[in-house]
């Protein structure tokens, strides 16, 4: 199923130079959890995850469509 | 030889004229190390209590650190204090930019202001000298047109300047101190003392960088940071403060309405992402930095706003923004840019509004007191409006201009439920019932309730890379964002002592250099064998004498306290089941006066936590007033 993902914050390290949002293919039974190590994200570096605008814990499994946003601990100054 | 520093302080009495210079010993330097430091021993040692903030016996104090000016990124901030006319107690801001570098190459450590001058003067600092020049012609300019009118009669386009916009003149109590126009000391109203001084600027030039005890160290840290700050500070640099807004607002971090709604349908047209996609022109940096997270913004249709100015960082953003529930990011830049062109800080004249927009729709001000203006939450004309009232004192601006804590004791009839202020110092825009360690810090913290005492909980609450560098301090599990136990308390003293250190030091706490290797920086600038103890030694220090200021000028536990709001719920959003129990408040904040060393019922300094800072002489300035417990 095809998914979005956005990175917020120093989380942006994971983007590729110019990219704003990464479309992903993933397997039809993937979770948040799966995502993230796909991707490479270190432990502990995410705060909170949502999906289409609501937040999600990582154990959740992933939607066709869904819009996945990635925070840190800190946002803002 | 002084490594780091100048070794000369400037002395200058605006009332007779005089201008000296004063020498102080190394370990002066070595015990206060500079910024708040010095601001702390200079108000402590030389103020009697009861000044008033706005009177001729209030001093200004401009304070470089040791690191400030050194070609490292972070190092061209400076510190100001004086005794606030908000808190009539401790005031102190720090702020970035390239003032502080060059004042350090001009030849000093720091600046003391006393008196006032009969007509309004401003300083000009050059390479060891210092002179008074008459600022008649610039009194009533814009902070803009007074640098470009600065920069031409000195002829030198490359001056810094450090002053005050008309706000500041007329004394507007959350009046602020704008550097190069982007760049603001912004809390506790430093920019009224200053006015209250006649003092519109002080422009500097220097052409001595300071000495480093090891350049080759001090190379080589300003190189690590070149290499690796697109891994440790990659949102700063894409985007400044303000990225990932959207998280806050789900979290229930982001301030809506005056603190009282905990969602913000709107954050999308307001965050730095936003600013990215519609009105930035630029990003820019302070002196040696190569992270560049300063926004420029540039808006022609409705409103002017002048890329001067720079732009709306997360605190603007949100201070204006969902914290006055506008979503309209122009009229938020509009805010921003007449708060420089004025200089008044913008955490306070947004909560000076968002608290004037709850009084009205509540009935307290009408349309009327409002000069006709409806002053509702949403209303961001109004809000553009009120702001240019604020800096010129105005009508209803002359009433908010006294900041929300007096504005509301005018007003009566419960105005004071929606001031939401700590010692009379608009919050910051970090919600407390999240981070409720940052709750402790904005109740304690002797210049009220400033974010930047050091500890974000959301940043200690789990295993990561926070945690990971705190085990240099000893701290090594992670603690719940609602914990209010002896643990969390430790926690915020650590944190705050550390910020605190880093405010001696003037470094920028968005250089990514860990604890190890800003004492390391420290040893390679000075030629000290400083290292972490001593780091957290002269914050404690520094974070006491500005306690014992405060109870000198007969300050309480009963002023270290949260407003009401935060003991009830949000309205909506992810908190609004959570408030913070006022009963394990009040107990945190005991826990934290005990673990400080302080008498644990009255937050007082014991002799002998004065004693072991080596500041024993502090004893002596609390016996002079009568401490009331």
């Amino acid at each position: 199923m095809k998914i979005t993902v956005q990175f917020f914050g120093d989380l942006r390290k994971y983007l590729q130079e110019g990219e704003e949002v990464i479309d992903l293919e993933v397997e039809a039974d993937r979770t948040v959890s799966d995502l993230l190590l796909q991707l490479g994200v270190e432990e502990g570096e995410v705060w909170v995850v949502s999906l289409n605008g609501n937040i999600v814990d990582e154990a959740s499994s992933l939607k066709e469509g869904g819009k996945i946003m990635v925070f840190p601990p800190f946002g803002g100054g | 030889m002084s490594y780091g520093y100048t070794g000369k302080v400037l002395r200058i009495n605006l009332t007779s004229g005089s201008i000296g210079v004063e020498e102080p010993e190394e370990k002066f330097y070595r015990r206060y190390f500079g910024g708040v430091g010095f601001v702390g021993y200079y108000l402590l040692n030389e103020l009697e209590p009861g000044v008033d903030p706005l009177g001729t016996d209030n001093k200004l104090i401009f304070a470089l650190g040791v690191v400030s000016g050194a070609p490292l990124p972070g190092s061209g901030r400076n510190a100001v204090g004086a005794k606030s006319p908000m808190t009539d107690a401790f005031g102190k801001s720090e702020v970035g930019g390239f003032w502080g570098a060059e004042l350090k190459r001009a030849g000093y450590d720091a600046i003391i202001v006393e008196g006032k001058a009969e007509k309004p003067v401003y300083l000009w600092i050059h390479d060891g000298e210092a002179d008074t020049r008459d600022a008649g012609h610039l009194w009533g300019k814009s902070t803009k047109e007074s640098q470009q009118a600065i920069r031409a009669e000195l002829g030198d386009r490359l001056i810094r300047t450090a002053q005050i916009g008309p706000g500041g003149e007329r004394q507007v109590r959350f009046a602020c101190i704008i550097n190069d126009l982007k760049d603001a000391a912004g809390r506790t109203g430093m920019g009224a003392v200053m006015g209250s001084k006649n003092l519109k600027a002080i422009a500097v030039r220097g052409h001595t960088a300071p000495q480093m005890a090891n350049p080759d160290q001090v190379s080589h840290w300003a190189k690590w940071m070149a290499r690796n700050y697109m891994q440790l500070a990659r949102g700063f640099h894409d985007l400044g403060t303000g990225a990932g807004m959207a998280g806050g607002n789900l979290t229930g971090n982001l301030p809506v309405r005056n603190f009282r709604d905990g969602y913000f349908e709107e954050v999308d047209a307001i965050s730095a992402e936003a600013v990215r996609n519609t009105i930035r022109i630029g990003m820019e940096g302070c002196f040696a930095c190569p992270i560049r997270c300063k926004k420029v913004v540039e808006v022609k249709e409705p409103y002017n706003v002048d890329p001067f100015y720079g732009g709306p960082e997360y605190e603007t953003l949100a201070s204006f923004g969902s914290n006055c529930g506008v979503g309209d990011l122009k009229a938020i830049a509009k805010g921003h840019d007449l708060c420089h062109a004025y200089s008044l800080d913008t955490i306070s004249t947004g909560g000076t509004v968002a608290f004037a927009m709850e009084c009205f729709e509540n009935g307290l001000l009408s349309l009327k007191d409002t000069d006709g203006i409806e002053l509702t939450f949403g209303n961001a004309a109004a809000m553009v409006q009120i702001i240019e009232k604020i800096g010129k004192r105005e009508g209803i601006g002359d009433l908010l201009a006294e900041g929300s804590l007096r504005a509301a004791r005018h007003i009566g009839g419960g105005a004071e439920q929606f001031a939401i202020q700590v010692k009379g110092v608009e919050m910051g825009m970090h919600e407390p019932r999240l981070k409720q360690g940052l709750g402790l810090g904005y109740s304690v913290a002797a210049h009220g309730a400033d974010h930047g005492v050091g500890l974000h909980d959301t940043m200690f609450a789990q295993e990561g890379a926070s945690l990971q560098r705190a085990r240099a301090l000893g701290i090594l599990d992670p603690i719940p964002l609602d914990d209010l136990s002896p643990r969390k308390a430790a926690l915020l003293r650590q944190m705050h002592c550390w910020s605190i250190f880093r405010d001696c030091l003037v470094t920028c706490s968005f250089v990514p250099y860990d604890y190890q290797q800003t004492m390391d920086i420290v040893r390679a600038v000075a030629g000290w064998n400083s290292s972490l103890v001593e780091g957290m030694v002269v914050g404690e220090r520094a974070v006491t004498m500005a306690r014992a200021f405060n109870t000198r000028e007969g300050l309480t536990t009963e002023d270290d306290r949260l407003p009401q709001r935060f003991f009830s719920p949000p309205r909506a959003g992810a908190l609004k089941e959570v408030a913070i129990d006022p009963t394990k408040m009040e107990q945190a904040k005991h826990f934290y006066y005990k673990l400080m060393g302080w008498e644990a019922s009255s937050g007082l300094p014991t002799f002998e936590k004065l004693q072991e800072l080596g500041i024993g002489w502090v004893a002596d300035k609390l016996a002079q007033a009568s401490i009331r417990r």
